[in-house]
This record gives structure tokens, sequence and C-alpha cells, in this order.
């Protein structure tokens, strides 16, 4: 609901000012868990490509709201991790701009922004012998001067990042024997540790066993129930993002098919236009429940 | 609202420790280490062409003649004139001490090629160091990378031509070892690179740079020149001095620190670019910072002693399994092992055709090489780090 009133409340091609209106709209709707909420994430007028290619991405607007947590969903190749990369300023867009907490992305220091925007890659390449404690400390990196060593503070981040993903009993193992699952939650951990006001995460449950992929979306919306923390994540099974997200954005071929909450997004239609499968969509007492059929022929 | 403590009023952990990363098996290799550069060092000055036994040599090196004279030391370290002022404006004696002849032996002729071992193996190593964790590969050294062909050719190049430089050696050698290392990245990028690329990049820039080392021979006027040449390109501590010591140790005091420092950067270099840039480092910038370090040490390196081949890649390679792939421990434990391979080495190339010696380099070679042909054979994916 939230987003689509808004959409009408800033709609003006907006000078600052009334997105920064805009915002407040959201963080007095939006209340609840989140007492102050981190900043948002909009994207205006974007338009990203890789060298000179065609653009993947063009869109004139999306929002990624305050202290909620959104899902982008979409087919391979629809542009879903590279509107993420955008957002972390890791691809200059052609046009356009992706602003934080009212600025835009580009122009933040990239240590600044480290410290108020984390990501979870799926780039995961640490040193075998990496303990996991190790990993964790590492997320705060953003936060330590050049030849600062670990202040009280930093400890206490790292053992709250641990623990939040509950991996305790894991922190002094090495990465190389974690199972796949376990090493996606101590990297969690890391990103965690970085104590951010707004998350971002890559198919964070791509290749996990179902016990490890609960974890990680528990963790993640603990952190935004209890800190309203901004998440935006990119997933690919579409029940859990209806079930874990505020919001979804449906993107095919690199345009946002619609945006909103799950239950006004989710229906037959999307499904056979973004995903090309005819599926039924009941409606249960948690969200939208999908049940694919089969597969349209293109 | 992240700017706020998340209070959980917990204890914090013991690990709340600046020195927690020192473990025991970084302190067994530091042990290990130093226990082998004192051995080799010991048997090292007991021989040379006046026999001396071992126990006379031994009681050189001790000779409280030397430790109780600070000056004896200043002097040597700093040179003639350098080391009187420093001792005068310490409030130090300068006057002259009388040595025995055993000392005088020990200390001004054979001690330079112990410490100049030193200081190459530590330089070595941490350079090596630094560029496996730099381009994450573990095939990284500055040998591989080429560095060490380009500075050995800007170091003959000093030599035969250019001779007005001989007093800036290192700095010319890390400046040719740089032009190299740009050469062989620019070769290997391709929208990234890999370590495959890398190294092959590496063979070509150093086939071309050896080539053009030869060559320089036919330049050369006289038969000495290209003799020392020689030894420079196969890297050699026979004959060094304390002139070697004094130019390659200010050198070593910059970029061994530097590389300490550095070591949480490696530490997040290592877990991939999109991730270390995440956390906000300036990947591009940190990677060009910690290379020019890197290349500076190995320049160090062969300005003192030639080119001494695979020190750089073994030394790190064998810490990494004792002591593990964290920087700290990493960087510290090379700056012990080198120095313990490099003088291990020395020893052997000083006995193993006794009385002829050999060069260094040609031991280092011979272990180096099957060393890397068992890397190549026990990773799956070429080294990868």
């Amino acid at each position: 609901m939230s987003t689509d009133d808004e959409s009408d409340a800033g709609t003006p091609p907006a000078s600052t000012d009334a997105r920064v209106d805009g915002d407040d709209d959201r963080d007095t709707d939006a209340e609840g868990a989140a007492a102050e909420a981190s900043p948002p994430l909009s994207i205006r007028d974007i338009a990203l490509s890789y060298g000179d290619g065609d653009p993947v991405v063009e869109t004139d607007r999306l929002e990624v709201p305050a202290g909620e947590i959104t899902a982008l969903i979409g087919p391979n190749g629809s542009g879903k991790s590279t509107l993420l990369k955008s957002m972390n300023a890791e691809l200059t867009p052609d046009r356009g701009a992706v602003t934080f907490d009212g600025r835009d992305v580009e122009e933040y220091d990239t240590t600044e922004l480290a410290r108020k925007l984390g990501l979870l890659s799926q780039e995961h390449v640490a040193p075998e012998s990496t303990t996991v404690r190790e990993l964790a400390t590492h997320g705060r990196y953003p936060h330590r001067g050049f030849f600062e060593g670990m202040r009280e503070e930093d400890y206490r981040a790292v053992d709250r990042a641990i623990e939040r993903v509950g991996v305790e009993h894991l922190a002094d193992r090495q990465v190389g024997d974690l199972s796949g699952g376990q090493a996606q939650l101590a990297w969690l951990a890391m990103v965690l540790a970085q104590e951010t006001e707004a998350l971002l995460l890559d198919e964070p449950t791509t290749y996990l066993d179902l016990h490890h992929q609960l974890r990680v979306l528990d963790a993640v919306s603990d952190l935004n129930e209890d800190y309203g923390v901004t998440v935006c994540v990119v997933l690919h099974d579409i029940g859990q993002a209806a079930r874990f997200a505020d919001n979804l954005i449906a993107l095919r071929d690199g345009e946002p098919y619609e945006w909103g909450p799950p239950d006004e997004v989710i229906n037959e239609q999307l499904l056979r236009d973004v995903f090309g499968v005819e599926a039924e969509v009941g409606f249960g007492p948690n969200g939208p429940r999908v049940t694919p059929r089969r597969a349209i022929d293109e | 609202m992240a700017g706020e403590p998340r209070e959980t009023g917990e204890a914090i952990p013991e690990v709340n420790n600046p020195l927690s990363w020192i473990d025991t098996s970084l302190l067994t290799v530091i042990a290990a280490s130093v226990a082998v550069v004192v051995v080799s060092g010991l048997v090292q000055v007991s021989f040379g062409a006046f026999t001396m036994s071992i126990t006379t040599a031994w009681a050189s090196v001790f000779d409280p003649a030397v430790w109780t004279n600070p000056q004896v030391l200043l002097r040597l370290f700093l040179g003639e004139g350098f080391g009187n002022a420093v001792a005068s404006a310490l409030g130090i004696s300068t006057a002259a001490v009388d040595l025995s002849k055993e000392t005088l032996i020990v200390w001004q002729i054979r001690m330079p090629r112990v410490i100049v071992g030193v200081i190459v193996g530590a330089n070595l190593a941490v350079s090596g160091a630094v560029f496996q964790a730099v381009t994450r590969n573990e095939l990284a050294s500055p040998f591989i990378l080429g560095v060490s062909s380009g500075a050995g050719l800007a170091i003959l190049l000093t030599l035969i031509v250019f001779t007005g430089f001989a007093a800036f050696l290192p700095l010319v050698a890390a400046g040719g070892g740089a032009v190299a290392f740009i050469l062989v990245y620019a070769i290997a990028w391709k929208g990234g690179t890999n370590p495959v690329r890398l190294i092959l990049a590496g063979v070509i820039v150093s086939t071309v740079f050896s080539s053009l080392q030869t060559g320089l021979f036919f330049f050369a006027d006289d038969l000495g020149v290209v003799q020392s040449a020689i030894a420079w390109t196969t890297g050699s501590l026979t004959g060094v001095d304390w002139e070697q010591v004094r130019m390659g140790l200010p050198w070593t005091l910059v970029a061994v620190p530097l590389t300490l420092v550095g070591a949480r950067q490696l530490n997040v270099l290592l877990l991939g670019e999109r991730t270390a840039r995440s956390l906000g480092m300036s990947v591009e910038r940190v990677r060009f910072a910690l290379s020019a370090v890197a290349v500076l040490a190995a320049g160090t390196a062969i300005a003192v002693a030639g080119i001494v081949g695979f020190v750089g890649l073994i030394v790190p390679h064998m810490v990494r399994q004792l002591v593990g792939s964290d920087y700290k421990r990493l960087v510290v434990a090379c700056v012990f092992a080198g120095p313990a391979l490099v003088t291990l080495a020395d020893v052997g190339a000083r006995l193993a055709l006794s009385p002829a010696q050999l060069p260094v380099g040609i031991v280092t070679g011979l272990i180096g090489g099957p060393y890397f042909l068992y890397l190549m054979r026990k990773q799956d994916g070429l080294g990868d780090l």
C-alpha cells in the first residue's frame, strides 16, 4: 500500500524537496518496529549498461522504501543484479541516479557509503584458513582508520553480528571447513558487522538447503524488525519473496513490470508475463501462495 | 541508528587483545627461522680463504670488543663517517678499537654476506607475499611476474651504460621492476585478469628482458663488468660488503613496516574485489600502493644481490601452510622465514662445490623449480588464492 500512496504523492518530476517530503510520509506509514527509520534508496530515470552495450536496465522510478524489506524478482537476465550494482555505486548509470538518504550514491566516498550500506554479494572467496570470527571482523573495515586497531565497539559489533546470525559455535572454525550454508551465514555475519543502515543482498539463498535459507532470511528480517534496516534483496523463489518481503519489484527485460506489496504484485498474469509460467496463485494467511503448473512456450 | 551501539551488554571476550593474532604456529616459525639463520650464519663465517677453526670464528662473532663498543657496530652499519657522526651525536665514544685479526675478518668481510642474505630473504619473501595477495594468485612472485627481470635489466643498464646512477641502485631496480610489472599487467589485462594469463605475461616479459640483459653484455667494455653482470643475473652473495648492507637496509626498513601496516588491506583484498569494494576499499588505489611497496622490496633485494629466484614464491607458500593466510601472521613469518631460506641456501652455495662457490641464485633455483612443479601438480585450479 505505502508505495502506491507514495507514487501519487511524489510523482511530479520531483525537486529534491518533493522527494524528501515523500520520504517523511513513508516513515509515518512504516511506523511500528522502526522507531527511527533508516534512509530509503530511490531510483530516478535510470539507464544502466555494461561498456558500450544497450541499456540492461531502464526505469523511470523505483523506490526501496525506508525500513522495509524489498525483494527484486524476475527471470534470469532481467537486470536484478545489475540494478543492485547501481545501488551500491558499483555501476555508474548512463543517465539518472540512485539516491540514498537524499544523496547520489556516486557522490559518497567509498568508505562513507560502506558505513551506511552493506552488500552481501555472491562472491565468496576468503582464504580457507580464515576463521568465521576473522571474516566477521573484516566487516569493521570501513569503521576503522588506516592505522587504527580494533576498538571495543568493533569487538562488540563483531560479537553481535555472530550472535545474530547464530554462528557462535562456528566462530573459531575455518571457512574452508564449513558447508555452503554455514559459509553463507559466516559471510552474512561479516556484512552485519558492518552495522549499516541499509543492506543489499544478492541472491542470498541460492544453492542453500532449506534450513540455511531460512536462517539467512530470519536473521535479515530480525535485523529489519529490530533496527528498521532498509533491505533490498534479489530472490529467485517467488513464494519466498512474497513471504519474506514487504514490497516486491518484478523486473522484466530490464524494466519494472510491477511493484508494490506482494499481494498486489503477485498474480497469475505476472507469472505468465514475467516468468513465462502458468501458475495458480492462492491467498493464505501469510500472503500469496504460488503453485507453478507448467512453463509456457515462447 | 547504525552508529549507535546495539547493546547486548555482554562481556568482551578475551580475543580483545591487540596481540591475540600471535599464535604458537607463528612463534614456532619465528624461533625455527632464527635458529636456522644463526646456525647458517655461524657456518658461513667459519669458512673462507683465511682458515679459521669453527670455535675461533664463533668466538670472533661474539667478541666482546665488538659488542661492548657500539661505535664499531655503528661504523660498520652506517659507514665510517656517518657512523662516527651518529656515535658522537649519541654521546658514544668514537675512539678506535683494536680488534684481533680473526674478529676483523669475520666482522668486516664475512658478516656482511650473512646480513645481506637476511635482507634479501626478508625483502623477497615479503614482496612475494604482497604480490600473491594483490593478484590473488598463489603462483605470483617478483620472479614470475617479471619484476625481477625488469629490475635486473635496469641494474645492468646502470652498471654498463648509466654508471652515474650507481648510488641509487635500489631505486633504479625498483623503477625497472615497476615498468616490467606494469607491462605484465597490461599484457594480461582483458577486462580483468587471471592467474594463468598473468604467469604467461610474466614469462613473455621476462624472456624479452632477459634477452636484453644478455644483449647488454656485448656493450660492456671490459670483462670484469661482464663477470659482475653475470653474477647479478644469477643472484650471488659472494663478495658482498658492508656497502650493500648500507644500501639495502634503509629501504628494507621502509618496505617491511609498510607491508605490516598494509596487512589488513591485504586480508580484505583476498576477499575478492567486489567484497573489498563493498567494505569501502578503494581497490585500485590500495592495489597500486601495495604493488609499489612490493616492487620496492624486490628492487632492494635485487640491487644488493642480483636476481635470486624463487624465494618470493616459495617462502610465502611454505609459511602459509604453517601459519595460515592471515596476512599479519604471514608477513611477520615471511620476514623471518625468508632470511632462513636464503642464508641456508647460501651455505649450500658455499659448501656444495667447495672450494668453488656457486651463486646463491643457482641453489634457490634448484630448490624452487621442483617446488613450483609440486605446486602446479597439487593445485586443481592453477594458483587461485
